[in-house]
């Protein structure tokens, strides 16, 4: 399609609009006249306006006013009831509304059977606390039997395990057959580490044996007096702690 | 909803214009009387006056179906789009930033639920040659007697009514839309820029385009 005829046919669509000026009016008049093809053309759009027209042209049964009322009856349902609704729950002062809901005379109310459904629900409630405290009772009388059972002998082999070994914990702790201390073997803990290890070690120091007693304390660690060593200096044990 | 009560102050006279601008010409004056009309409705019933809203339904129920009928070709879905799309411009009229602008607004929203409905709607099932026969001679029976038509001409009628359809289905969409609303329905030039957010130029330049595509693919029934 050349630069002309694509310009001759814009003309022609916008004579179907009304949009020419009287100008160009004359100048496209004076072109179909003198070239049959264009003329051709210009009963094409002619003929495609006119079927375009008809094409799905709107049925003429509709009623406009029915249907402006279903619209505005669907607007007034969906939209403008809800929102009105909603406008009044939220609106005015809650005290005036508080006011005016207490000032309404009390509802018809069967007062005796009212008092039977609270009768009720006290015996209900009754119960079921006279059964929850017969319950604690019988847990009581259950962990005194254990402690009775059980405790007590634990207590009495603590109190032996006490009594026996309190005097060791005074120092000078013997050696073998009742010898001087001769070293110290050193404890200390150490923080735990990320993964909650904790590294205890064991260093062994010799001591001088002075007779005294008891062992002096390391700040930070533990200090144990033994006889003749037997630790290897230096050995560490890592032990897992869970926390 | 009561529609058009006494008490409005929405002058029959401006009403009566501005229904008759929806239908045929339109002057720079009848335009700008539309957009009063339009601007004051909004404006009422924004402050609670719903009636005026009922004024805006009965000015733009017309054009709006018209419009989803044709890009439709149901007229009970274009019926239930346009009541969708007053259904959204009423939920939305606080955010309409110039109310004079409500009918562009408003046929945007119509459109645009009448291509949504349309890409998401199933095809309609085809008649078959038999029963198609049928009903273009129960067409064509029902008719008056004036006028009446063989079911040869319907059968015709119909075969051009799909080869415009589907010519006009094929065109782009911003062309398409041009085409109904401006060359088709006879909306102001300016009001289908504004609804398809483009300027007049453009409007004019996708309707020729759509009527030279249309020539070429409906020569054969021009």
């Amino acid at each position: 399609m050349t630069q002309r005829s694509e310009q001759l046919e814009r003309l022609l669509s916008e004579r179907l609009d009304g949009d020419l000026t009287a100008d160009q009016l004359t100048e496209l008049q004076g072109a179909l006249s003198e070239n049959p093809e264009a003329a051709a053309t210009a009963r094409q759009y002619e003929r495609l306006n006119d079927l375009l027209a008809g094409w799905r042209a709107l049925p003429g049964d509709i009623d406009w006013q029915e249907y402006a009322r279903r619209l505005a009856g669907g607007v007034a349902k969906d939209v403008i009831e809800p929102s009105q609704s909603a406008a009044q729950e939220t609106q005015g002062d809650p005290v005036d509304g508080l006011i005016q809901e207490w000032a309404k005379p009390l509802p018809d109310v069967d007062w005796d059977g009212l008092r039977s459904r609270i009768s009720a629900a006290v015996r209900e409630e009754t119960a079921v606390t006279t059964a929850r405290a017969a319950g604690s009772r019988k847990r009581w009388r259950r962990t005194a039997a254990w402690a009775v059972t059980i405790g007590t002998p634990l207590a009495a082999a603590a109190l032996i395990a006490i009594v026996a070994w309190l005097p060791r914990t005074d120092l000078p702790i013997t050696s073998g057959g009742g010898g001087s201390v001769q070293s110290v073997v050193v404890v200390s803990f150490e923080m735990p580490d990320s993964t909650g290890r904790i590294a205890v070690t064991f260093d062994e120091a010799p001591m001088a044996d002075t007779g005294e007693t008891p062992v002096p304390q390391p700040p930070g660690g533990v200090a144990i007096a033994i006889g003749p060593s037997t630790a290897e200096h230096g050995e560490t044990i890592d032990e897992a702690l869970f926390y | 909803m009561p529609t058009a009560d006494s008490d409005s102050n929405l002058s029959p006279s401006i009403l009566s214009t501005v229904m008759s601008e929806s239908a045929s010409g339109h002057s720079d004056a009848d335009a700008e009387a539309s957009q009063r009309f339009d601007a004051d409705a909004v404006t009422r019933t924004l402050a609670g006056d719903t009636a005026a809203y009922d004024r805006l339904i009965e000015k733009y129920q017309r054009r709006a179906v018209a419009v989803a009928y044709r890009l439709l070709g149901n007229i009970e879905d274009a019926m239930d789009a346009c009541q969708e799309a007053f259904l959204r411009s009423f939920r939305s009229l606080a955010s309409l930033k110039k109310p004079e602008r409500f009918g562009a607004w408003l046929m945007r929203i119509t459109s645009n639920l009448s291509l949504n409905y349309r890409r998401g709607r199933r095809p309609t099932l085809s008649l078959s040659t038999d029963e198609e026969q049928i009903v273009l001679e129960d067409r064509a029976t029902a008719v008056s007697p004036g006028t009446r038509l063989t079911a040869e001409d319907s059968l015709q009628g119909a075969e051009t009514e799909d080869a415009v359809t589907a010519a006009i289905g094929s065109l782009p969409e911003q062309q398409r839309l041009a085409l109904i609303m401006f060359a088709i329905e006879g909306m102001p030039q300016r009001e289908v820029a504004e609804i398809l957010d483009c300027s007049v130029e453009m409007v004019k330049w996708n309707v020729f385009q759509a009527r030279k595509k249309l020539k070429e693919l409906l020569a054969e029934y021009l």
